[in-house]
Parts: C-alpha cells; structure tokens; sequence
C-alpha cells in the first residue's frame, strides 16, 4: 500500500508556560514491510535529532516561551508490503531479548492476566507461533473494544480487570501476559488504514497500537489483539517500546503555565487508490 | 577464611606497635587522656560551625544530625597503601570494562562468565544506555570502593560502590580537623597530603567531556539542600570552582544542556549528578521527578554531555553481581584480582540457600538490593527468634538475599568514654576515573563506636576517623 499520513497534535494553555520540551517518535523508519519516502516534522522551537535505545527516530523538541498554543505536524508517505506480521529478529548490538521481559508500570504482572495467560503456557511452549495467535484470539475475545472506557494512563491489569480497553490497553495486556509466560514482547505505535474512510465513521482511527512478541526462529511476530489479527501491509510502525511510555508518539513536560490540552488529528490517504482517504481523532492509542 | 582472633591494626606479633603505628604509639603513652577528650570537644566544634551535618546517602534516617569523628588517625604503611591502591584501580578498570560490555556487544554474558538475567533483568541495568558510546568508556568516574581487613595482609572488598558514593568530604574535613588538632604529631610522621582530591576530580570530569570542548564547562547537580549529602555537594562544588545547579537552572536545547545564568544561558559539558538515575530525567525515567532535566537522556545518547557518573553504573555494584568481580577482573584484565571478595552465598543458588539456612547463626545475611546496613541479619548477634523471622523471609524469596560470613574486622585505637580501645573498622578509598584511574591516598574510615559492634554504618553508630597514609 501506498500510504500519506498527516497528523498534527496542539497544545492549547491557559498560561503559557516559560518551556515545554518533549520527546517525539513521529518518525516511520524504512525495513522490512515498510520503505518511507518524504517525511517531514514541522514545529515552532528547534528539533534535535537522536536515536533511542530501540533505535527509534526520535526527536526532542525544545521551545522556549510557545505562547498560547503549540502545534506539531507530521507529513509523509510510507509504502507498505504485507510480511504476514513477521519482522526479522534484533540485529546483534541491539537490546537484548530478554530486555524485552522487563516489568514496566502499564504492564506490571497482574494476578488476573497471569491466571488468564497460564492455559496458554503448554502451547507456547510447544508452539509458539501457534500459542501466541491464540492467546491473542482470546484476549481478543475476553477484553472489549470500547471507546473512552481507559485513559492514557491505564495499566494492563487495570483494563483487564474492567474486560474492556482501547488499542492501547490490548496490547499491554498482552505484552503483560506474554510475558508472565517468559515470551519476550514489545508494544508498537504507529498507524493502521482501516479502509474505511470519511471522518468520523471509522471503527478505529488511524492512530494505533500493538504488541510484537519473540518467536525464536523467525522473529519479532506482531499481534493486534485489539483486531484479533496479525499486522498487515495495512500496518506502519512509527516507534517500538516496553509499553506506552516509552514508544508513545509525543511525551513532553513543561515549566510554568497553567492547564494545557492536547489534541491529536491524524489523516491517512491511501495514494494508491485515489479518492481514498480516512480521518479520525487520536490522543490515547485506540 | 577460618575464624581468626580479631586483628588489630596497630600491635603487632610481639605486643608491641607495629612499625607505621610507632610514632602515635609513643605519642598516646604521652599524651593524658583529658586532653584527648578536650581536642574531642574542640573537634566537634569545628564540625559544627562548618556545618557538616550529613549522614551517607542510602542510610535511611531523615533527621540531620552529625557523624561521631574519632579524633585518632587511622594509619596505613606505604605497602599497605600500594595494595589497596593496586587493588583498587584494577578493580574500578574491570567494572568499568565491564559496564561497557553489558551496554554494548555483552561478551561476558555470552562466554557464561557472569549469569546474563544477574545483569539484563537488574532493576540497576539501564537499557536507555545501550550502545551508547561513552568518552574514555568510563562509567564509574567516582567510585567509592569499601573495604574490610583481617589481618596484616588480608584486605577484602565488601561491595562496590559506582553510583553516587558520598564521604569523600570527611576524608578531605577529617584531615583539616586532625592537621588543627594535632599539628605535631602530624608533622612528626610523613602523611602524603589528600588535599589534591577537588582538583584532581576537575580533571577527570574535564577529560571526559564530549569531543572537541577545548574548555569544557563542569557542574555538580544537586537534588537540593534536602538530600541527606547536601553539604557535601556544596563542599565539592566550591573546593572545585564548579556551579552548583539543580534541574530547573539547567535545560535542553539543540542537543546540548544550558544552565541559565545572569548574562544568558551558557553551555555544560560535564555534570557531576548526584542525584540517582531514576529522577534525571521526567521525559525517560520517573514521570514525577521535578529533580532533573527534561530531555537530559536523549543529549546523553547523542553525546552531547557527559554525565558522571553514567546512567546504569548501579548493575555492577549490585551485591549479586559482586559476587562475580573476581571473574570480571580476570575476563577483562587477564589478572588475578589482588584485591579478594568476602565469599558470597547467593541465596537463588538452592545449594547456597540450604547452607546457608544451616548456618543461619553463623552468616551475615543482606538482601540483594539492600544498602546502608538494613534489614540484615548477624547470625551471632541475632536471639532464636530473630532468626526464625528471618529465615521465613529467605523463605518466601530466597533469590532476595545473600550471606557472607561474619567477619573479625580489624580494630584501631579509638577514644570513648573510659580510655582508647580498640573499635572496629572499615575503609572507603575512592577511585577516580577519566584519562586515567587513580586514587589519592587516603580513604574515609568508618568505625564502629560501640563496643563489639561490627556495624559501622552512620545509622547504625558508626563513626570516621581520619586515614593517614604514610609515604616511603
């Protein structure tokens, strides 16, 4: 597919603060399943460039005095082929698998995901790839889609114990519960094309979130228990993390002010198919 | 180690001092007791009007209050000192080898030389460090190694200290303190001088600075005049000629760090943190910290400032890494550590933990990620009881803890209430790393006050002395 994205984020204040400074994953990176054409970052202050532990794109965004409000726009295309959800395993230097087991704060073992991942385990052990498609289909099945019902700051067994979440909370319960069976497992962000298009009607918005978990000789395998499916040429990865906090889009702090809101608009257009085009509201992963 | 009769320090074989020793020897056969009690007093004054009111970090308690000097130098022979000093560097070299690799290709995890989940799966291992390249490769830039002796030539490293160790200004206040109190007999004996520690830190710090700053800038952050080593932040900063900064005087922009000044922001180099990881930076670590500096990480990844010392340092000094020091010195250096460990029982071993719950009144038992003395267990000290609660907690996780044995730590004269007696001691000679790794020689001692007690923890009734190295 051949994929352009638009999204901006704004900041409003009440007060303007005297710094804001945030860390941004906005930025697709070319591999396997994904080769990114122009991609541009636009936003008042400077942008630095780095590379974070992941090795993802990022960019730290410093302004000084932003006023009263602070946009951040993001404009590029990505041209996506379907890998049937696998990525190659890390390169060597890159972080260690097993890094990939830590506990974090939204995916803290939780009694309920464990005791609900437990079943699993002989599957897994068996059959990975089998065991982990599963477990996904029932997570899929056991924690409902519901729009509004978690908040940025929901943790794994906080959505778990409601049975209910947004993209966000399915794939931490399932990065939770893969690792409670000592399966390596990471969350991505990034974007989905639903196909279905026009504002507002879209089941899911196109700014999304999923799991990737280790199967030993094959690779970083993706599951999006949000959908109950394995990512296709549908999917772009902007970022990888732990969890939310550390793949998460925009994370910024600020100095002084007052209250701020935060608003995130993101456009997809299919290129590939003309006329096609989808819209939707994003601030919490869906 | 067999169970030896306590050692200590100053008598030797025959009775008599031991040659380093001689000269206060003759000197306390000389010198009434009342008048030692009277420097006390005037030392503890001293003390006082120079405000050093801090206890070491990690130790818990939360009032301000002043650590007990003891008056009587503690003394090292030129030979006892090159030990220690070899000992040292060697030591602080391999971890910072050591550190680098876990950060970067890992090959001692992958020859099986250190378990790999002791180190990946360590709340210390930072993996916001990994691949990054650091000047020099130094990680620990002021470690602070503390050691135990035995006997004569028995020096043992209790644990390693590469995060944020603290007392370095006792060692530097001690020996002004000595020098006031003592003149004489500390210009009777040939004590190599510590008072070169501030500038020979400005050095390091300034050779590890990102490439290509001619005149790089240094600071020392500070969590604030609340952290319980406030004082000697302040201490350190100005024997330096550094700015002493918290996080709000310091911002990211452009890929580098600012502080803000007067005349406009100005660019840093180098920052002496002395606040943990955890609170540096709110955009990667704790969310909450209003201690350190959004963005800090991503200018620490991209080279553009040095931290020292380095984020992550902590997993080489974690007790169960410990444990394998001897492995590291030897993978990394291809030499024998000269330095021993106390030999370690880690409790996630079932053989280890079934001995040591055999010998529960014979052991010292920690917890792994404990520090500061505790939430330990003496075996000999401890009543039935005690040690029946302590073994249900090894019991519920047993990979929580570690035992060593208890150790005849040496003693040295020290003056309480009814004479000079001997008390019990430890030694914190620190170790700089930058261009080089070197030490000056001197350390901060720790003694035990109480009579018979092992513990010299400050919060635990420990006191300093000052630690006189002699030259040739």
């Amino acid at each position: 597919m051949h994929l352009r994205i638009e999204s901006a984020t704004t900041y409003a204040y009440d007060r303007p603060p005297r710094r804001s400074t945030q860390y941004l994953r906005l930025t697709p990176q070319s591999g396997p399943g994904q080769t990114v054409g122009n991609w541009d970052i636009s936003a008042p202050g400077t942008l630095t460039a780095w590379t974070d532990m992941f090795g993802n794109r990022c960019h730290t965004l410093s302004v000084e005095r932003p006023g009263p409000a602070l946009e951040i726009a993001v404009a590029g295309t990505v041209q996506t082929t379907d890998t049937a959800g696998v990525l190659p395993p890390s390169p060597a230097g890159a972080l260690p698998d097993t890094a990939y087991l830590r506990t974090t704060g939204y995916t803290r073992p939780d009694p309920g995901i464990a005791a609900f991942a437990e079943p699993w385990r002989p599957a897994c052990e068996t059959d990975r790839l089998a065991g982990l498609h599963e477990l996904m289909t029932a997570i899929h099945a056991e924690v409902a889609y519901v729009e509004g019902s978690t908040s940025v700051q929901t943790t794994a067994g906080e959505a778990f114990a409601e049975r209910r979440g947004v993209c966000q909370d399915h794939a931490h319960i399932l990065i939770a519960a893969a690792r409670c069976l000592g399966i390596p497992a990471r969350y991505v962000s990034g974007y989905l094309w639903t196909g279905e298009t026009g504002a507002g009607g879209a089941a899911f918005s196109a700014s999304h979130a999923w799991a990737e978990c280790l199967v030993g000789g094959l690779g970083w395998v993706s599951f999006d228990a949000a959908n109950g499916v394995c990512a296709t040429d549908a999917y772009v990865r902007a970022a990888v993390g732990f969890d939310y906090a550390t793949a998460c889009p925009v994370r910024g702090v600020r100095t002084g002010g007052g209250e701020e809101r935060m608003a995130t608009e993101i456009r997809l257009f299919r290129e590939d198919e003309p006329g096609a085009s989808q819209a939707g509201p994003a601030q919490q992963e869906p | 180690m067999s169970p030896s009769p306590v050692f200590d320090e100053m008598t030797g074989p025959a009775g008599g001092p031991r040659p380093a020793w001689a000269a206060l020897q003759a000197w306390l056969d000389s010198t009434p007791l009342d008048l030692l009690h009277r420097k006390r007093g005037e030392a503890e004054a001293l003390f006082r009007r120079l405000g050093i009111t801090f206890y070491l970090y990690g130790d818990g308690a939360a009032a301000e209050r002043m650590i007990p000097f003891d008056v009587l130098p503690r003394i090292l022979s030129a030979e006892e000192w090159a030990t220690v000093e070899r000992g040292c560097i060697q030591r602080v070299q391999a971890l910072n080898m050591f550190l680098h690799d876990i950060y970067h290709d890992r090959e001692i995890l992958r020859a099986g030389k250190v378990p790999a989940d002791l180190a990946i799966d360590n709340d210390a291992y930072r993996p916001e460090m990994a691949g990054v390249d650091l000047p020099g490769r130094v990680y620990s830039h002021i470690a602070g190694i503390d050691i135990v002796r035995t006997g004569p030539d028995d020096f043992f490293v209790l644990e390693d200290n590469l995060r944020t160790p603290s007392g370095v200004s006792y060692m530097l206040e001690n020996r002004e303190t000595t020098m006031r109190l003592f003149p004489d007999l500390f210009a009777g004996m040939s004590v190599r001088p510590v008072g070169s520690y501030p500038d020979r830190l400005l050095q390091n710090l300034r050779a590890v600075a990102p490439a290509g700053r001619p005149d790089p800038a240094v600071v020392l952050l500070t969590p604030g005049r609340l952290n319980a080593a406030y004082f000697e932040h302040v201490f350190l900063a100005e024997q330096m000629g550094v700015e002493l900064v918290e996080g709000q005087d310091l911002f990211v922009d452009g890929g580098r760090v600012f502080m803000r000044t007067t005349g406009g922001p100005e660019r840093v180099d180098v920052i002496y943190r002395r606040i943990d990881d955890d609170f540096l930076d709110p955009l990667a670590f704790d969310p909450e910290s209003v201690l350190g500096v959004a963005g800090l990480l991503s200018v620490v990844r991209s080279g553009g400032v040095t931290l020292a010392n380095a984020i992550g340092a902590g997993v080489a000094d974690d007790k169960a890494i410990y444990s394998f020091v001897p492995e590291i010195v030897r993978f990394y250096l291809g030499e024998e550590p000269v330095l021993a460990n106390v030999p370690s029982y880690l409790l996630r071993n079932p053989d280890d933990c079934r001995y040591v719950l055999e010998h529960l009144d014979e052991l010292v038992v920690k917890e792994v990620h404990g520090s500061g003395g505790y939430g330990m267990l003496i075996g000999p000290k401890a009543s039935r009881a005690e040690r029946e609660a302590y073994r249900q907690r090894i019991l519920a996780d047993p990979a929580a803890f570690m035992a060593q044995p208890t150790l005849a730590l040496s003693t040295c004269p020290t003056l309480v209430e009814d004479g000079v007696a001997p008390r019990h001691v430890d030694l914190r000679p620190f170790v700089l790393s930058g261009e080089t790794t070197s030490l000056v020689p001197g350390a901060f001692t720790r003694v035990a006050l109480p009579e018979g007690s092992l513990v010299v923890n400050s919060s635990q009734g420990g006191g300093t002395k000052d630690t006189w190295v002699l030259g040739e």
